[in-house]
């Protein structure tokens, strides 16, 4: 081999964006020795785009990694600007926790992390070539000539892949804010087997803050107390929030927008990639809307080191000129100077269906794949698919069986079965509408769902552990002493009259009770010989009890769920002979090869006479394997 | 394992049975039928009941402990008087009790599964499945017709609005402006109401109670007026003008092998500078919309205008038959040759003369099957029912939720079951709809 060998490793990770922080942090602190290879060492943990974290799906994401013992809602914690919980109107399952992060100190919170984790070497370099030995992961060849040799490497290249930058007709072949772009890898990728695609996406301008005059448009305000992402950050943290700002586009705006489309990068042409609907231009939003009068924006501060504001809402890749002419049309930006215009991005994915449920390229094994790369869209399905592929990529090298999570375990389950069972034709936006457990989970209940899993992965601190523990014995016990059923009487009528409810006719369990409106646990706790528990408990006890009916109907529908799922299909079944299926179907399955049943009818194209049909060719099959013997 | 249930004989027989089997199947003689202690394998006279203990059949039922049975499961057999509206009220009975209509080759894949049948049949039994399938498929297709199928449709959609909306407000809360929940109880009162109606009356008794709309249009000089005639004579139908229409749409009552037919005669449907000939055009075409079935008039003894290719092409998903008229002139268009086959292979077509009277005897018999389909449609209609009852379970409870994401959860399974009998699929389509109706994204 040419070049100079530079070191053993047992897993590389490429990429220190938020896909490869989590990878490269999960994979250290399972034990195994660990590169982190960035193009930019100034580039770790970049917030390319809004200086926000969270939000609805993606704060059930961040919940998630933090109960699994990653990195993103501690990181979120110590460096927010703003918190907010959104949807507290619409029910537990949908609540959302939303952070204005501040980029600058994100990005060193998180490079410092990755420094100061014992087993992770964090290293500047352009990875060039995958090396592979007998069609498996050998190493990685960096531009310079060194290579590193190892046993897995989980790719988290983002948006980097041949990137292009575009700025109404002018093009720049860059990585995101700046950056340099990776060259050479998309080839190395395509000569192992993997046909590329280009996707797009895009950034609005950042405004200097001074330009504008904020006092015209409408302040956001944090929420007080300050709600947390993570389950190890003390609830009662509070500090001074910084303000947000809404205004709004006006027909005037449009005006320039539509007299301007043709010089839209996106509309002239000169956009290949296929953008998404979940982060659409202003071009898009006006031009598919057109009976909209107005479109919401939010001006978000990018730091406290900073005057820059980023302006949500507006992503663009219209020329710089046309740019300032439509910011200067809104209210409060009137005399507004862009300090970054927006742009659009277009980027090289592979195809998500080429990978296992444990986010393996299925024909070359040790290959992991997390993050943009995949076809998503976000940091928080990035960090997320990184803390899982960074998982698996360890459990590879400890030659243990991978750690999978399904549809009904968590959001990230949700996010890699769609990767990787349905594909996707745009950037992927994580949505609670994708959920169809939504009901169990909740990001209230994530290290419930989550944290003992992680444990036995390695992942959980002994202070996490007891604080789960704590919680799932105060809601034992609080459960226990709820189900003791007590006669009307007349405190009870005066507490339910109180809450404009009536009193009931027959004996009922305490618990019932919180199924009325506005009935707390501290209600009862006043009224009958409760447990006195933490609040964390007390919020799981109060919507156990309120959901209690959907819990148990989506509960008796994820047992369902399993059944299928635990019906494994072998890898080596030949679909093209299996008489009873129709065509398509055998074509889709036998280029997806999935590994249950369950997977195989969410598969588009098999329906559910095809899904019966392989039930019984595996039961024939079993037998016949039996009586060959 | 959850328990299953079908008529295992084809309808309109003097007997029904029905069969049922899972884990349930004691459970449901328990609680279904009058005989106590019933012996396995032998057949006990007895009364099949209602939920409030109310005789729905006197009958005979048979009950199969594990293993020993077809499926190999616990299993019950009804052996029911096999009129409509006794089998009706036993299937719906049995969906009361919780049970499952069974799909497609259920039974037999069940058999299989459980080591009832040979190795050597697996094959078989496969293509039992997926020949099910496609049976019940053409079965589903055929009963949708009558205009069916768009009432499910329009009430998905609406449903469908409904769930969009909801979840644009959930997942974009802060972009979503409009007051998503206003909407919603009338919404869903309406949803209720058209799928209440769906599950029990069905179209079968719409269509008895007031008669099955069929119109016919084609071209100008095709020989509709003739065919209509033809149709009607025999049949001594009462002829009706009514008044207002004259110029331009006629009705008529007849009665097609014991189904009531509405009989629409239109204007020539072709584009006319002729400003009154123009109005009934417009006129023929609003009741072509609504129709139960179109009998498309053409011509067999000329080719194919091209004003007529253009009609054939809007059909589209329409309930349509084909109907070549004029068979005693030497054939021009032919229904194998040429583009007609493109559209006669969607809907059936059929030759008939007016003139010696070929093909129309059989032509009302095939539109009264179309309209009132009879035949296999019980197993298939009560799928139907039953998932039109479950859908109708979840909008009632959505209309109940006390939260936003609970009535979601609600309405999203009760598009599941409608997507049950329409074939869609729900959250490819909601997410569709919240992107095309909601400007949402950053």
């Amino acid at each position: 081999m040419k070049g100079y060998f530079a070191g053993e490793y047992a897993v590389i990770v490429v990429g220190a964006g938020h896909a490869g922080i989590e990878a490269a942090l999960a994979c250290a602190r399972m034990g195994l020795s660990t590169l982190c290879l960035t193009i930019n060492l100034d580039a770790v943990g970049l917030m390319a785009c809004n200086p926000a974290i969270g939000g609805t799906s993606k704060g059930h994401l961040v919940r998630e990694i933090d109960a699994m013992g990653g990195e993103m809602g501690l990181a979120t914690d110590e460096v927010y600007l703003q918190l907010r919980m959104l949807n507290t109107a619409k029910g537990s399952a949908v609540w959302s926790l939303r952070a204005q992060a501040d980029k600058r100190r994100y990005h060193e919170r998180m490079k410092r992390a990755l420094e100061q984790e014992p087993l992770l070497d964090l290293k500047m370099g352009e990875c060039e070539r995958l090396l592979t030995q007998n069609g498996r992961i050998s190493g990685v060849a960096v531009t310079g000539g060194a290579y590193y040799t190892c046993r897995a490497v989980v790719l988290c290249t983002g948006v980097y892949l041949k990137s292009h930058i575009l700025v109404g007709d002018y093009l720049k072949e860059a990585g995101p804010s700046g950056m340099l772009r990776s060259e050479y890898l998309s080839a190395s990728l395509e000569a192992l087997g993997f046909p590329l695609r280009r996707f797009k996406t895009g950034t609005p301008p950042r405004v200097h803050k001074r330009s504008l005059d904020v006092g015209r448009m409408e302040p956001q305000r944090g929420d007080v107390p300050t709600p947390h992402f993570s389950f190890m950050t003390d609830p009662a943290e509070s500090r001074e929030q910084t303000l947000c700002y809404l205004t709004y586009t006006n027909a005037r705006t449009h005006e320039i927008i539509l007299n301007n489309i043709e010089r839209s990068a996106m509309y002239s042409g000169l956009v290949k990639g296929t953008g998404t609907r979940y982060c659409p231009s202003i071009e898009d939003k006006i031009k598919r809307f057109a009976d909209k009068d107005r479109h919401q924006l939010f001006i978000e501060p990018e730091g406290k080191s900073t005057e820059e504001m980023y302006v949500q809402g507006m992503s663009t890749s219209l020329p710089y000129d046309v740019q300032v002419d439509m910011l200067r049309t809104i209210e409060g930006m009137e005399r507004c100077e862009i300090m970054r215009p927006g742009y659009a991005i277009e980027y090289d994915v592979i195809d998500s269906t080429q990978l296992t449920t444990g986010f393996e390229a299925k024909d070359v094994p040790g290959l992991f794949f997390a993050g943009q790369l995949n076809g998503s869209s976000g940091y928080e399905e990035a960090a997320a698919q990184g803390f899982f592929a960074g998982v698996n990529a360890a459990l590879f090298c400890k030659a243990e069986p991978p750690f999978l999570l399904k549809r009904s375990d968590a959001y990230i389950g949700v996010l890699v079965d769609d990767l990787a069972t349905k594909g996707t034709n745009e950037p992927y936006r994580m949505m609670t509408s994708r959920a169809e457990y939504r009901l169990l989970l909740r990001q209230d209940n994530a290290d419930l769902r989550l944290t003992e899993r992680a444990r036995r992965l390695g992942l959980i601190s002994d202070a996490r552990y007891d604080a789960l523990c704590r919680k799932r014995a105060d809601i034992e016990k609080a459960q226990k002493a709820l189900s003791r059923v007590v006669s009307p009487d007349e405190a009870m009528g005066k507490l339910l009259e109180a809450k404009g409810e009536t009193l009931p006719a027959k004996p009922v369990p305490i618990g019932d009770m919180m199924k009325r409106r506005g009935v707390g646990y501290t209600d009862l706790l006043m009224l009958y010989d409760l447990p006195e528990i933490n609040a964390d408990a007390m919020e799981q006890v109060e919507i156990m009890a309120r959901y209690d009916g959907y819990i148990q109907k989506q509960k008796a529908q994820v047992e369902k769920f399993h059944d299928m799922e635990s019906v494994l299909l072998p890898n080596d079944i030949d679909y093209m002979g299996i008489e009873g299926l129709r065509i398509e179907a055998r074509q889709k399955l036998n280029a997806m090869r999935p590994e249950s049943i369950g997977r195989a009818g969410r598969i588009s194209g098999v329906s559910p006479a095809d899904v019966a049909v392989l039930l019984v060719y595996l039961k024939a099959r079993g037998a016949m394997e039996k009586a060959n013997g | 394992m959850d328990t299953i249930f079908a008529p295992a004989t084809p309808s309109g027989g003097a007997l029904c049975v029905l069969r049922v089997s899972g884990p349930d199947s004691r459970r449901v003689l328990r609680e279904a039928f009058s005989a106590k202690d019933m012996q396995p394998r032998f057949m006990t006279y007895g009364r099949l009941l209602g939920a409030a203990g109310e005789t729905l059949d006197v009958c005979m039922a048979v009950f199969f402990a594990s293993p020993h049975s077809y499926t190999g499961e616990d299993m019950a057999e009804f052996y029911l008087h096999g009129g409509q509206a006794v089998v009706k009220r036993a299937l719906a009975r049995m969906t009361a009790l919780g049970l499952r209509i069974a799909n497609p080759g259920e039974f037999t894949q069940r058999a299989f599964l459980n080591g009832k049948t040979d190795l050597s049949r697996a094959e078989a039994v496969m293509d039992v499945i997926n020949a099910t399938a496609g049976r019940a498929a053409d079965a589903a297709v055929e009963q949708l017709a009558g205009g069916l199928q768009k009432r499910i449709t329009d009430v998905e959609a609406a449903l469908r609005a409904v769930l969009a909306a909801l979840d644009a407000a959930i997942d974009y809360p802060e972009e979503v402006e409009e007051d998503v929940t206003a909407a919603l109880p009338a919404a869903l009162q309406r949803a209720a109401a058209d799928i209440r109606a769906l599950a029990e009356n069905g179209v079968k008794n719409r269509v008895l109670r007031e008669g099955a709309k069929v119109v016919i249009i084609g071209a100008p000089n095709v020989g509709k007026s003739s065919l209509l005639n033809a149709l009607l004579q025999e049949e001594h139908a009462i002829v009706t003008d009514v008044a207002g229409t004259t110029r331009d749409v006629l009705q008529f009552d007849a009665d097609f092998d014991g189904v009531p037919v509405r009989l629409y005669d239109t204007a020539g449907l072709h584009e006319s500078v002729d400003a009154v000939e123009r109005i009934g055009i417009e006129r023929a075409w609003k009741q072509a919309e609504k129709a139960d079935l179109l009998l498309v008039a053409l011509d067999a003894s000329r080719a194919l205008r091209a004003e007529e290719e253009a009609l054939l092409k809007s059909l589209g998903k329409r309930p349509y038959l084909l109907v070549l008229c004029k068979a005693d002139l030497p054939e021009v268009l032919s229904l194998f040759e040429g583009t007609l086959p493109r559209y006669a292979s969607r809907a059936r077509a059929l030759s008939v003369s007016a003139v010696t009277g070929e093909g129309i005897g059989y032509l009302r018999s095939v539109i009264a099957q179309l309209v009132c389909p009879e035949s296999e449609a019980l197993v298939t209609n009560a799928r139907h029912i039953a998932l039109l009852q479950r859908a109708l379970a979840a909008v009632e409870q959505a209309k109940a939720a006390a939260d936003m994401d609970c009535a979601a959860t609600d309405i999203r399974e009760a598009l599941l079951h409608l997507g049950g009998i329409t074939g869609s699929i729900v959250d490819d389509a909601v997410i569709e709809e919240i992107f095309r109706t909601f400007c949402v994204g950053k």
